[in-house]
């Protein structure tokens, strides 16, 4: 653990200090995506693109934001209405390929999507969505798609691969997609949304899927221990009873403790410190 | 440091209660209470012994009630901007307290690098 300290003898070296090592204690739970096939990838990005293509969502926005562009460039990713209607106020007559009219397309298409993380976590939390996709190349990965898939228990969700992103930003006008939800009234869609949903790998989480599944089990146990009740006798019947709750007791509870994980860490040789208040000179 | 013989126990303990706090909610989403006395007990024993606890999962418990933050249960989770930045707020729904985290693509925290770790162990 501790490096070759200097000896204590020489009080002048007393600069190096022997390597502290911190022990943390480390999530037990991994929460992670499950990997989804590249053929599957390719047929759900292929049958998106080509849906949305044949529908034509398409969202204008207008170029010509003068006042707007400080805020524009760093807008997140499916905004714009708002700006682009105030702007249209203010300037109202463009040249834009001759379409005047800016926002959505198909309005009622957009209301069967809910589109970017914000309106995903929404829908998600009133338990709208039939199926969420979301895009894998978030930078700070864990932060933006942690919540979409803690929010499991409501949907089925799916993991893609970059090219999400890459691929529907442009056919839709926007400049990047991470998160796509299909509404449960959805009508345009259902199509799309049956084919990929086979497609898709299921989710695990630790503690709440294995506490989902024993509730099923204990509960055909209890089930058919009622039946088996009746049967049997009094005195046999206690002795199975309660053997059985055991076992059912030791069934239901296989929630696997998961083990302890430490994190050992070397702490940050370039960590900013505050420079230590010298208190010899100053005594009360 | 000396090896974690002490701290060890402790560690487990911190490391149960963690895990019960998740099988509480998993099991019956309502009872809040629970999960959050297991929480609070654990950050005081966290606290006692001054032990460390990766972000991971300090991220996940609230720092004003001590509840466990579950996204879609217990707290909200929105991308919001703020000064031309990008942050991720995560709001405790019953303390109202909230988090927020910048959403930096070149941020990679200290205990993530690859150089810090000393060969990070599981231990029964």
């Amino acid at each position: 653990m501790a490096a070759a300290p200097q000896a204590p003898g020489r009080g002048s070296v007393r600069k190096t200090r022997p390597l502290i090592v911190k022990t943390s204690l480390n999530n037990p739970y991994t929460i992670c995506w499950s990997p989804l096939e590249r053929e599957d990838m390719h047929f759900i990005l292929q049958t998106l693109e080509d849906r949305f293509k044949s529908i034509g969502l398409q969202k204008i926005e207008d170029k010509k934001k003068k006042k707007k562009t400080p805020f524009s460039k760093k807008e997140s990713r499916a905004k714009g209405i708002t700006d682009v209607d105030v702007s249209e106020d203010m300037k109202e007559k463009k040249g834009d390929a001759g379409q005047q009219v800016s926002g959505w397309t198909p309005v009622h298409v957009r209301k069967q999507l809910a589109i970017g993380v914000n309106e995903v976590t929404r829908a998600l939390e009133r338990s709208e969505l039939l199926l969420v996709l979301v895009c894998k190349s978030v930078k700070p990965a864990v932060i933006t798609s942690h919540l979409i898939q803690l929010s499991l228990s409501r949907t089925v969700p799916a993991c893609q691969v970059p090219r999400l992103s890459e691929r529907i930003a442009p056919v839709m006008g926007l400049k990047c997609i991470l998160a796509l939800g299909f509404r449960k009234d959805t009508t345009d869609f259902v199509d799309e949304v049956r084919a990929i949903i086979p497609r898709v790998p299921s989710l695990s989480v630790p503690w709440l899927q294995d506490r989902t599944e024993d509730v099923m089990e204990n509960l055909e146990n209890e089930s058919l221990e009622s039946q088996d009740k009746e049967v049997l006798d009094t005195s046999s019947e206690d002795l199975s009873k309660h053997k059985r709750k055991l076992t059912e007791g030791q069934q239901a509870s296989t929630i696997i403790l998961q083990p302890l994980k430490i994190k050992k860490l070397v702490p940050n040789p370039n960590k900013i410190r505050k420079p230590p208040k010298s208190k010899k000179t100053t005594s009360k | 440091m000396a090896g974690p013989v002490k701290d060890r126990e402790a560690f487990q303990r911190l490391n149960f209660l963690y895990q019960a706090a998740h099988c509480v909610l998993a099991q019956d989403p309502e009872n809040q209470a629970l999960a959050r006395f297991y929480c609070h007990t654990e950050r005081t024993i966290a606290k006692r012994l001054v032990l460390r606890r990766d972000p991971s999962v300090k991220r996940t418990l609230c720092r004003g009630c001590s509840s466990l933050l579950v996204p879609g249960l217990t707290c909200t989770q929105r991308q919001r901007r703020h000064r031309g930045q990008r942050w991720t707020v995560q709001t405790c729904l019953t303390c109202r307290r909230s988090q927020r985290f910048l959403n930096d693509p070149g941020h990679v925290l200290w205990g993530d690098r690859p150089e810090a770790q000393l060969g990070s162990q599981a231990e029964e």
